[in-house]
């Protein structure tokens, strides 16, 4: 009867939490819960959620798109501004560079 | 009735006259001083002063107009010298130095011609005002050309700006499937057509910065300025070429 009673206190000791004595032992006997570590999310092992990483999905890559920036917020069209300032001063030098426009010597 | 000489002697008369009249009309054409000043422009009555009556008087206030409306123009040149954006520091500061050289030998010619009583010294000063200067057929040539051959290089860095936005512009295209083959070749044409206006331009100021007038009036310095106008006038053509081809290069990727 005694024996019957170690038993089954040793196994509902595994099985539940907190710190199970043997009536009659020596020593008290300490076990963890698996209850507890259950319920520990530091202990809990983390499963990657394959449905929520497109990375691990196995659909195609992303196909890019261009589309070009309107004239308006192109930043060439500024340099081109640019260029045609400095091409009107190449053409006035080039009129002040004739001998004739000048009035002669 | 008319005789044929008497018709012979009208005609004589009157081909006489001709070669006379001709013969004024070359006169007050060509400069009121032989190889000096040209007498035109504001100096114009100056100049009929001296055809008419060549004393000291008229001759030193025409020397005094030439002088004055050169001052003008050496004006005109400084000021463009230092509002350039594109002339280098270097030779807008060699550009600045000749013109300010110019003048201080301007000045001194005409406080020999303000003080001079021999007509014919007073002539060969006069005729010194275009030879030892040459404002207009040099020194405003010379600043024009370098400050163009300047814009010209100065073109370069806009051109690269444009190089780099088109050529990520075609990548990101081309990685989108899209047909990129005739913005490629309009941007090469582009990159083809500054390089070789860069090559042009770019020795340009060293070949035109140490010409004088010594050289123009010996004939070195004439052919320099013409084939460096010549190559500026392509230069300009090139780039106009390569802002098209950037336009072109643009409106493919649209």
């Amino acid at each position: 009867m005694f024996l019957f009673v170690a038993v089954v206190a040793v196994a509902c000791g595994r099985s539940t939490s907190g710190q199970g004595t043997v009536p009659g032992g020596a020593d008290p006997v300490t076990f963890a819960s698996p209850v507890a570590a259950t319920l520990d999310p530091a202990s809990t092992p983390v499963m990657p959620d394959v449905s929520a990483s497109p990375a691990a999905s196995d659909s195609a890559a992303p196909v890019a798109t261009y589309s070009p920036p309107s004239t308006a917020n192109d930043p060439v069209t500024g340099e081109m501004q640019s260029i045609d300032q400095l091409l009107k001063g190449i053409d006035g030098s080039l009129s002040g560079a004739d001998p004739g426009t000048t009035g002669g010597e | 009735m008319k005789t044929p000489t008497r018709s012979a002697l009208v005609g004589l008369a009157v081909a006489g006259l001709l070669l006379v009249s001709s013969a004024a009309v070359v006169t007050a054409a060509g400069p009121a001083v032989a190889g000096g000043p040209a007498g035109t422009g504001v100096c114009r009555t100056e100049a009929a002063a001296i055809k008419t009556a060549a004393s000291i008087g008229t001759l030193r206030a025409f020397g005094d107009c030439e002088i004055a409306r050169r001052y003008v123009t050496l004006d005109k040149l400084s000021a463009k010298i230092s509002g350039s954006k594109v002339l280098t520091s270097s030779h807008a500061a060699a550009l600045s130095g000749e013109v300010g050289a110019t003048k201080t030998g301007l000045a001194g010619l005409k406080t020999q011609i303000d003080s001079e009583t021999s007509l014919l010294v007073l002539r060969a000063d006069v005729k010194k005002i275009a030879t030892d200067y040459r404002v207009y057929l040099l020194v405003a040539p010379k600043v024009n050309l370098v400050n163009g051959a300047d814009g010209v290089l100065a073109t370069k860095a806009t051109f690269d700006k444009v190089n780099t936005a088109l050529t990520a512009r075609i990548a990101a295209a081309k990685a989108a499937g899209k047909d990129v083959a005739a913005a490629q070749a309009d941007l090469d044409a582009m990159n083809a057509a500054v390089t070789q206006a860069m090559g042009l331009a770019g020795p340009l100021p060293a070949a035109l910065l140490p010409l004088t007038p010594a050289q123009y009036n010996s004939g070195i310095a004439g052919p320099v300025l013409k084939s460096s106008r010549a190559a500026l006038v392509q230069a300009r053509g090139l780039l106009q070429s390569a802002r098209k081809d950037a336009q072109a290069c643009r409106d493919a990727l649209k």
